[in-house]
């Protein structure tokens, strides 16, 4: 497999196992392309075969799957799995909270439990903060007053969410 | 060895106190030398921003330097507080472990404070009298306010006259006598975030303890315009640990002005000790070592001399200097013929609860706290229990349960997933809520911190042992606190969820009910100002009642801490203190 | 015509036409992308001079960039900035005529060093009075009090095409108090000034932004205006808001400034009254020379505006065809004073330092390999164009650019994710290098945070929150 082939597949699997779009998880033109660190983190972690195996089962499963059938089978074939699944959950916790949590296949993960903080960069772009519509704690883009008002939708990010698993961002030369 | 100096005055720390009395000095034309036992200021703040993203656990104390030469305590320290050896810097004996942390580094705590810059009430400065409890000041607010005023814009706070004259607080210009013409503040208040409003709409007309509850915009030390080349607040959401753009002033602005203005700083000198001239009873010098690498060894001991010297090392730090410097002559340390150096240790027990809104208020945007309920901080009810200021949080139960943090890593175990755990996620997120209510302590003698005889730092200096609880007094306060926030829960139709655990380092009962204790990062009292030199360290203008050439700022001088953030007391003391060493003792 | 990024981009984030669209399947650029011909991948004045493709060396100013047909990747697009970035320095250079304008009958450098047509442009001492008064008119100067009875430099000029000048350094001091900068040959103060086109000027003139009352009065989003390239539709398009940010060291042969390596002019080095450190206000005339260049323009492809930034060749190191013994104007390797770190304060402006309190500066993020090679073939061209033209030695840090410039100024992510991330000039943002979000110097990431007076986002220029009280005070 390709190295642009993983980072497709991942960004998938993430797109499904996240509820946030592939174009939200990898950006066209991304300068600092956080799924790109994700998934070196995902590969210095977990042996290769079983990043091979997630990868391919997620592979297939978008070869052979509808679009809206895709998550279900994400859950009975990958978060289910005892192998693949406790990985895949970690994933999860990777994009929402820009940690690789240690021990999350021995044992509970929480808020408190070990781990890493992938980069300063992957910090910025942790989904729970998306997921408040609010800002990662200690970085915000937005202007002063703000917080006076409900927060709005970013149009530019948010209109191009129609799932396009196989795009392949960053893209750099 | 002893240098050959000559300055007018020796400052002992380099945070707000000492930043600000060196500016001063020095812009008076004064001879100014200040030692700091932390590193510098760093160029910009992007080491400590760097070390805050990396941080797992997003504490005040995550951004610093973890200097071996220059410990500090960390709130990470409190679970294991009654660890021997103990785990972290303070040596704790309990009942109940302090929970407040500072920073030892150019600029001092202020790096990792609110920002919240409220007045103290009138009665806060005479409790005893009115309300029977506490220890009254050696002065009143009207002796303060000007003070106030100049720290005020010293500061750079954002709020307006008009939502502050609340519990009898009065403005008024304070270069006008007659104490007639308006006063302005510095900047416009902080836009209240859209929570602040949600709260007051839901809570209507609501009296508690005979008080009418309002929210009230907090008067905030970030800048709500273009203020002292610095830029307005982008609500970053840190003003704890750190913000990251500098909205919020920190006392490293105003080292870096006392430096300009003549001053100047020796870092990473860590003074333990000062001596005295048993002849005139005086203060002779100032006793440091000095290193290089922040895990190396000592590269310098010695001693600097001038004529008035200012300890400004936080409430925690001087004390521990004063009493190690005790000698045949002196057994019980400098300044201390009182024998209240390094009593009645307080801060601000602070109850948080947390709740469910009933409709989305948006939290995690915007400073850390743009409003609160100060109805609570004064009335009648504080002849039976202590007063309390209810903060209001703009970080949903980021404090309270470790969110975003916790909710992900729950919902996540509890096999949630992709759309269905973005909504969830949202759907919680949008409606947190919590109260932080910070109580008056009340001074015990008991609550106490004293140089370790049996564990000492890495440059062989005791660390500070401290012995602390909270007084039945305190205790209804903060059992109060709790009731009043189930009861706008209620009123605002929010969830309270609210529990204590019961497995916490920090647990403590009043009345059989139990509560977990927080700090509130205010640490005060420990060598007290007062009109009686039997009960009291120092006398109003701050100077040791012991050694003539000798004053002591910061919030250890509060001889009651009120309920007013202590950062601006800070301020205001030190500018009225000065003042008066500039007039009057140095001339 | 050839399409702009931004339609690409609209088309691609809305979703409508990319769904049989080929054009808009990202693909891998050819290999070739961005390599230059051999013959200009070293720069030097010794080989054949090199001659541009008709056109390039121009005094037009480009109104946005243009995007190139090859696949767009982030190189690609970086590439075509860049270009757009070297065209606009070349323009901005460019000889002027007596009104200012372009002097279409001569070629950037060929007749020695010059007034250029950024000189025109106004300060913002102009714009923004002490009276919150409306400004002098575009093409006429005011001089602060301090320097009006200096009288005509004429007598200082060294050279004889060195340009009598009307340049107010009004600065000497980084954002936000980061410190200031000390040359390494004369101990001195490094000096700063900006300067606004008049796009710029007219749109802050015609709102009557110039004033407190007039920023609390105007309530709508302040946007200045973006420039569009000509077309056939659209001859008369606007060139867009430019701001200048120009960075000088005082210039002394004497203490071994080579003066044929800089762009140089007589300038007033002003120095405003200060209480901190106490300082009165003074002025002098001094012969300075351009170490440090900022061009920000807001464009069509980029609300965010593109963020150019260019510096001396010797500023960290000493550059391309240095005689033996030049010096680099910032760094020294035998000094011990910790690099990138400010002066030891007092930060008086007026202040002389010894060598070993002079500044040392390394740049912490290196020019990118194809930004350097795209220096070496416009160098060439410039020295090609006159061997001793000062204009090729300077070179492109790089180029800012939103990646997602429809990004909405009231969304969440207005700053639109800017290329590449992080950007500092070693003598404008010395002090806050890195790559740490949020801190570290992002030219767009930082004006992300400029206001008005009354906090009102500014569109990304800092100018604003200068502006007075009519009447009076601040």
């Amino acid at each position: 497999m390709s190295s642009n082939q993983d980072l497709d597949n991942f960004v998938g699997l993430s797109a499904i196992l996240t509820g946030f779009s592939a174009d939200d998880l990898n950006p066209q033109f991304s300068p600092q392309p956080v799924a790109v660190e994700y998934l070196q983190t995902l590969q210095a972690k977990v042996a290769a075969p079983l990043v091979t195996q997630l990868l391919t089962t997620y592979q297939t499963i978008a070869a052979q799957f509808p679009a809206a059938e895709q998550p279900a089978q994400v859950q009975v074939q990958i978060l289910t799995d005892p192998q693949m699944g406790p990985v895949a959950r970690n994933i999860i916790r990777m994009w929402y909270l820009s940690i690789w949590y240690d021990g999350y296949d021995t044992g509970p993960v929480t808020g408190f439990s070990p781990g890493t903080v992938v980069s300063s960069n992957a910090y910025t772009k942790g989904l729970a903060w998306d997921a408040m519509q609010a800002h990662p704690m200690g970085y915000s883009e937005m202007h002063y007053g703000y917080w006076a008002t409900p927060p709005q939708a970013d149009d530019s990010t948010d209109a191009g969410s129609s799932a396009n698993g196989n795009s392949s961002g960053g893209g750099q030369a | 060895m002893t240098e050959q100096t000559n300055y007018d005055v020796v400052i002992v720390g380099a945070g707000i106190a000492g930043g600000l009395a060196a500016y001063k000095l020095a812009q008076a034309g004064k001879r100014v030398l200040v030692l700091d036992g932390g590193p510098g200021v760093p160029p910009n703040r992007g080491a400590y921003m760097e070390k805050f993203y990396l941080s797992m656990a997003k504490t005040p104390e995550s951004p610093y330097p973890d200097d071996p030469n220059d410990p500090r305590p960390v709130v990470l320290d409190i679970g294991s507080w009654q660890a021997r050896p103990p785990t972290g810097y303070l040596v704790q004996n309990g009942p109940l472990p302090f929970s407040s942390t500072y920073e030892r580094v150019g600029g001092g705590t202020t790096w990792h404070w609110m920002g919240t810059s409220l007045r103290h009430l009138p009665n806060d400065f005479h409790i005893q009298t009115t309300y029977g409890h506490g220890v009254d000041w050696p002065y009143g607010y009207d002796d303060l306010q000007d003070w106030y005023c100049r720290a005020e814009w010293e500061i750079g706070i954002a709020a307006d006259v008009d939502h502050q004259q609340y519990h009898g607080l009065k403005f008024w210009n304070p270069d006008d006598p007659t104490r007639q013409q308006p006063y302005s503040y510095p900047m416009p208040e902080i836009l209240q975030a859209y929570q602040d409003q949600v709260i007051e709409r839901r809570l209507g007309n609501i009296t508690l303890e005979g008080q009418q509850v309002t929210v009230s915009p907090t008067p905030q030390a970030r800048n709500s315009i273009p203020f002292d080349d610095r830029r307005v607040c982008a609500g970053n959401t840190n003003c704890i640990p750190i913000c990251p753009i500098q909205a919020k002033y920190d006392a490293s602005i105003h080292v870096g002005k006392a430096q300009n203005a003549g001053a100047e700083v020796w870092f990473k000198t860590v003074v333990y000790s000062l001596d005295v001239d048993t002849q005139t009873g005086l203060i002779s010098g100032v006793n440091y070592k000095q290193y290089e690498d922040p895990a190396g060894p000592v590269t310098q001991t010695g001693t600097v001399t001038g004529n008035i010297y200012i300890m400004a090392a936080h409430a925690i730090e001087t004390p521990k200097i004063l009493l190690n410097s005790a000698t045949n002559e002196l057994p019980g340390g400098v300044a201390n013929s009182s024998g209240q150096v390094g009593q009645n240790l307080m801060d601000h027990p602070t109850q948080l609860s947390w709740a469910l809104m009933p409709e989305p208020v948006w939290p995690y945007r915007g400073p850390l706290s743009t409003s609160g309920v100060e109805s609570l901080r004064d009335g009648d009810f504080r002849k039976e229990h202590a007063p309390f200021r209810m903060e209001i949080g703009n970080e949903g139960w980021n404090w309270a349960m470790n969110d975003p943090w916790g909710s992900v890593n729950s919902l996540v175990a509890g096999g949630e997933f992709g759309a269905t755990l973005r909504s969830t996620l949202n759907g919680l997120f949008i409606r947190q809520f919590r109260f932080g209510s910070l109580v008056e302590q009340m001074p015990l003698s008991t609550n106490r911190i004293v140089p370790s005889k049996e564990y000492t730092d890495n440059l062989g200096i005791p660390r500070p042992e401290i012995t602390y609880d909270l007084d039945p007094y305190t205790r209804a306060g903060y059992a109060a606190a709790r009731k009043v926030a189930a009861q706008l829960f209620a009123q605002m139709g929010a969830t309270d969820f609210t529990s204590p655990n019961m497995s916490s380092a920090s647990l403590f009962f009043y009345e059989d009910e139990p509560y977990i204790l927080n700090g509130a990062g205010h640490v005060m009292g420990t060598y007290r100002m007062g009109n009686d030199r039997t009960q009291a360290v120092c006398d109003a203008n701050q100077q040791s009642f012991d050694h003539a050439n000798l004053f002591l700022l910061g919030s250890g001088v509060f001889p009651s801490v009120g309920t007013a953030n202590p950062t601006l007391t800070i301020a205001a003391t030190t500018l009225k203190a000065v003042d008066n060493i500039i007039k009057s003792v140095l001339k | 015509m050839r399409f702009s990024r931004p339609m690409i981009c609209m088309i691609i984030l809305s979703g409508l036409a990319c769904m049989g669209g080929g054009g808009c399947t990202p693909v891998q650029p050819p290999a070739n992308t961005n390599a230059t011909p051999a013959a200009t991948a070293t720069a030097n004045n010794t080989s054949a001079a090199p001659t541009p493709p008709p056109g390039t060396l121009g005094p037009a100013i480009p109104h946005d960039a243009n995007f190139s047909d090859n696949p767009q990747t982030l190189a690609a697009i970086q590439h075509d900035f860049d270009v757009f970035s070297w065209q606009s320095f070349v323009a901005l250079n460019w000889p002027a005529m007596p009104d200012g304008s372009a002097d279409p009958g001569k070629i950037i450098g060929a007749d020695g060093d010059g007034a250029v047509v950024w000189d025109g442009y106004k300060e913002p001492y102009e714009v923004f009075l002490p009276d919150g008064s409306t400004p002098t008119p575009w093409g006429q100067q005011q001089l602060p009090a301090q320097c009006r009875n200096l009288g005509p430099p004429g007598d200082k000029v060294l050279q004889m095409t060195q340009k009598v000048s009307d340049d107010v350094l009004d600065a000497s001091g980084q954002p936000f108090g980061t410190g200031p900068l000390v040359d390494q040959q004369n101990g001195r103060y490094v000096r700063y000034e900006i300067r606004i086109n008049r796009d710029t000027y007219d749109y802050i003139v015609q709102n009557t932004l110039y004033n407190k009352e007039g920023q609390q009065a105007f309530t709508q989003l302040i946007q200045f205006p973006k420039g569009t390239n000509p077309s056939s539709q659209a001859p008369d398009a606007p060139v867009g808001s430019i701001v200048i940010k120009a960075a000088w060291k005082v210039i002394d042969p004497a203490q071994g400034d080579i003066p044929g390596r800089f762009h140089k002019v007589q300038a007033y080095v002003y120095t405003r009254a200060s209480d901190n450190p106490p300082t009165p206000p003074s002025c002098e005339l001094k012969t300075v020379g351009l170490v440090g260049f900022h061009i920000a323009h807001k464009t069509a492809s980029a609300p965010q505006w593109v963020w150019s930034t260019f510096e001396q060749v010797d500023n960290v190191q000493v550059g391309h065809d240095a005689p033996p013994g030049t010096k680099a104007n910032f760094f020294d390797a035998v000094s011990t004073y910790p690099v990138n770190t400010p002066p030891p304060r007092p930060w008086n402006p007026n202040a002389v330092l010894p060598p070993d309190k002079r500044s040392q500066v390394k740049r912490v993020i290196p020019i990118d390999d194809a930004t350097k090679a795209l220096n070496a073939q416009w160098q060439a061209w410039l020295g090609g164009v006159n061997k001793d033209s000062v204009w090729q030695y300077y070179e492109l840090v790089s180029t800012q650019w939103p990646t997602q410039p429809n990004a909405s100024p009231t969304g969440p992510k207005p700053a639109g994710d800017p290329a590449p991330p992080f950007l500092a000039n070693a003598t404008l943002e010395t002090y806050i290098q890195g790559n740490t979000p949020n801190v570290s110097s992002s030219c767009i990431m930082c004006h992300n945070n400029a206001t008005t007076t009354n906090s009102k986002f500014s569109d990304f220029t800092y100018l604003l929150e200068r502006a007075h009280k009519k009447g009076g005070g601040k």
